[in-house]
């Protein structure tokens, strides 16, 4: 068990390298935190190892802390091989010119930077701070990329079916987008919704944001543009004794980046609007109403947008008639409660009906 | 065409070479990767192995028993109205449940028993042999972790495999490469030569201007190349895949390299 | 075992022992169990995990990223090596089939004997396996020619 770790070589690692050179490379790519840097990279000298993790808070849990033998030095041995290897992609990176190649090489160089690991694992990454993760640099999204896949994409996806909303809506979805809902403008709980949640009229009486997270490389975001439409299929029509699709939400030709891509009413303005916001407003009796939330990629601007029919809004010839392209959805539910009627008056919306109650045995 | 027929026709003497390796003897040597890796992975199992079960190894009341309980450490069991710093020890069947379990070994009293005694200490033979410090490259015992290639010195001065020539014109009993290799090294080297041949098929082919030698693997399994004074062979060499890079010209090594074993 | 009731007095009752003679050691059996089935239930534990499990690894964040990092070099060697290996066999096929594709051409009965069935060819028992550290004769010198 070597107790003492050589000073000099220690101090080296850290500065020599691919991994240390920031002159090419974007800051977010290291570590902010001097404390665990040192606990990293000189984990065997004395008084770091008598300082304990950084990452414990509480003294008494530092203090108990024992690390594996040998890890440091295994540590250092197996940072140089792999930074040697990070240095043999960066030089071959220099000589590359096709854009997808070049991605690929950008993310294999980092992608097991102990510093850009770090970042990532343990910090926030759905209000990332681009300080820290930067989903501009191709290895933070890719990281973003498998996080989201391994268990937010298949939840969405999962809700979506269970809800019906793919074949009610629009047929299917591949996801290629992570959308995330919240409403902050309510006086209700301010967080971020779970795919099909069932939120309180309060709730949903504000306009939401959405954060519309690209993963993609090589998007030109200078000419990408993004429709957002949220639909709901549950509206009762009562003279064909079956439901149609209303349109609660729409906005077009909106401008997002990879990490500036929270859509809120400072982001756009009144020409981008196709449909002003009118909150969720079930009717009693009628069950449990879908909100279906579709974020589309643009294939060119949207022309003036015509008024659309919001009560009877076939969003399947919306879809096919503008050329757009489904990446991402998001899904919340709506139920009858006793604000409604308040936010009903508040809206200016006429008052709803009061339908019998059915016995069913879903929704 | 015809010109095509022309070139294969060109008679070129066929030779059958032999490539003659001693194994290893011993495991290969580790690099520094490898062994720290290891190191590792020992100390992190030694750390999650389950504790050793002393009852039923020796049993209570033995001496056995109390001879090994003598060695071993001690555990700090938990007490009420003590602080402990570390953690209050979680102690079962006489481990400490956070850490490792060191195991000492009752050391044997008598030291200097005669070397015939089974539960003598065992001193294992040293890695590096006699023929490894004096660099003698025709000793068999020389680089015992590494493969070695015979190789002889021709008339011409430089290094190659030992090769034979092949008779293709005659009508009976026309021997096979292999054989031809076989016979060919007993030859040059003594009868008291013990190979296995690793296939009868070639491994490779050496093309020069005037012949073709294809190249029969083979392994030593016992006895030893005793030159025999001959006038083409002055001297041979047990190398290894490095030494003979550089002891032999850059065009033959690599028409030969993914014949001869890498370690 | 009769003792001669006059000389001795005291009161040394003579007991006639009753032996009964029984395999394996007389020993006292705590809980009312038989040896044999202690003996079961040792081994029976000896061979469960129950308390002889230590605690759960628990990594801090900084060795969690440590041990991840070692890990994926580790895999990356392995990789490299692998490749090397599979590379080294691909080339030396192509060696083979280039020798065979020219002794075809030069000699078919050669090519013939090269491509004989070697059917129930095993490796000799005297190729020894690899030690760590060598044996006390490290090599069989003494080796005759047999007939």
């Amino acid at each position: 068990m070597l107790r003492r770790g050589l000073h000099s070589s220690a101090k080296c690692l850290e500065k020599t390298g691919v991994w240390s050179d920031f002159s090419k490379r974007s800051k977010s790519l290291g570590l902010a935190s001097e404390s665990i840097k040192k606990y990293i990279f000189q984990g065997d000298s004395d008084d770091v190892r008598r300082r304990g993790p950084p990452s414990l808070k509480r003294r008494m849990n530092r203090l108990k802390y024992t690390s594996p033998e040998h890890i440091d030095e295994m540590f250092r041995l197996s940072y140089e091989f792999m930074s040697k290897r990070a240095e043999e992609k960066y030089s071959q990176l220099e000589n590359e010119t096709d854009a997808k190649v070049r991605a690929k090489l950008e993310t294999e160089a980092e992608l097991h930077n102990p510093e850009v690991q770090y970042n990532f694992q343990y910090h926030d990454k759905l209000e990332n701070d681009t300080r820290v993760i930067d989903y501009a640099v191709p290895v933070y999204r890719r990281l973003g990329l498998k996080h989201w896949e391994s268990y937010e994409k298949m939840l969405l996806m999962q809700r979506l079916e269970t809800l019906s909303v793919i074949p009610d809506t629009l047929p299917t979805l591949q996801p290629r987008v992570q959308v995330n809902l919240r409403f902050p403008f309510s006086t209700g709980v301010n967080k971020w919704v779970e795919p099909g949640e069932i939120l309180s009229s309060n709730t949903t009486s504000m306009v939401p944001t959405i954060k519309i997270q690209e993963y993609e490389n090589g998007i030109d975001f200078e000419k990408q543009k993004y429709t957002v439409v949220i639909v709901n299929p549950d509206e009762p029509d009562v003279l064909n004794d079956t439901f149609k699709t209303t349109l609660a939400f729409g906005l077009t030709n909106l401008k997002i980046d990879y990490n500036d891509n929270v859509v809120d009413p400072r982001k756009y303005n009144e020409s981008q609007i196709l449909a002003d916001y009118i909150p969720p407003v079930p009717e009693k009796n009628v069950g449990k109403q879908r909100f279906s939330v579709w974020v589309f990629r643009q294939n060119g601007d949207l022309e003036s947008p015509e008024p659309v029919d919001r009560e009877n809004f076939d969003i399947r010839e919306f879809v096919r008639s503008h050329n757009l392209d489904p990446v991402g959805a998001h899904v919340w539910r709506s139920e009858w409660d006793s604000n409604v009627a308040n936010i009903r008056e508040k809206y200016g919306l006429p008052e709803g009906r009061v339908f019998h109650r059915v016995r069913r045995s879903v929704v | 065409m015809s010109v095509k027929a022309a070139a294969s026709s060109i008679p070129k003497a066929v030779k059958a070479g032999l490539v003659l390796s001693r194994v290893p003897i011993v495991t290969p040597e580790l690099n520094a990767l490898e062994n720290k890796y290891y190191q590792y992975q020992a100390e992190l199992e030694r750390r999650l192995m389950w504790t050793f079960p002393s009852y039923f190894y020796f049993k209570k009341g033995t001496l056995a028993e109390r001879r090994f309980q003598s060695v071993q450490k001690g555990v700090i069991s938990k007490q009420p109205g003590v602080w402990f710093p570390k953690g209050v020890p979680d102690v079962r069947h006489n481990r400490e449940r956070s850490q490792k379990q060191d195991i000492m070994l009752p050391r044997e009293a008598s030291e200097g028993s005669n070397k015939s005694d089974v539960s003598r200490p065992i001193v294992p033979n040293s890695r590096t042999t006699k023929a490894d410090e004096n660099n003698d490259i025709t000793s068999l015992d020389r680089k015992l972790d590494r493969t070695l290639h015979l190789l002889v010195k021709d008339d011409k001065g430089s290094w190659v495999l030992p090769s034979f020539p092949v008779d293709i014109e005659a009508k009976e009993g026309k021997k096979a490469l292999h054989e031809t290799a076989e016979v060919g090294l007993r030859k040059i080297g003594g009868e008291d030569i013990n190979t296995w041949t690793v296939s009868n098929t070639p491994a490779g082919v050496l093309q020069s201007e005037k012949d073709l030698q294809f190249l029969i693997k083979s392994h030593i399994i016992a006895g030893e190349f005793k030159l025999k004074d001959e006038k083409s062979i002055k001297e041979f060499a047990w190398l290894t895949k490095d030494e003979i890079k550089k002891a032999v010209d850059e065009r033959y090594f690599n028409s030969i390299q993914y014949v001869l074993a890498e370690n | 075992m009769l003792a001669s009731a006059a000389s001795r007095k005291n009161a040394l009752k003579v007991v006639q022992p009753s032996l009964n003679f029984v395999r394996g050691k007389r020993t006292k059996s705590k809980g009312g169990l038989n040896p044999q089935a202690q003996r079961i239930i040792t081994q029976l534990s000896v061979m469960s995990a129950s308390r002889k499990q230590p605690k759960l690894l628990k990594l801090s964040r900084e060795d969690l990223i440590k041990h991840d990092m070692i890990q994926a070099c580790w895999a990356q060697y392995q990789r490299e090596l692998r490749e090397k290996r599979t590379n080294l066999l691909k080339l030396q096929y192509e060696n083979i089939e280039e020798a065979m594709n020219l002794l075809e051409q030069v000699d078919p009965e050669l090519y013939e004997m090269a491509n004989a069935e070697e059917s129930g060819k095993r490796v000799p028992l005297e190729l020894r396996v690899p030690t760590q550290y060598p044996p006390n004769n490290v090599w069989y010198y003494d080796y005759k020619k047999k007939d």
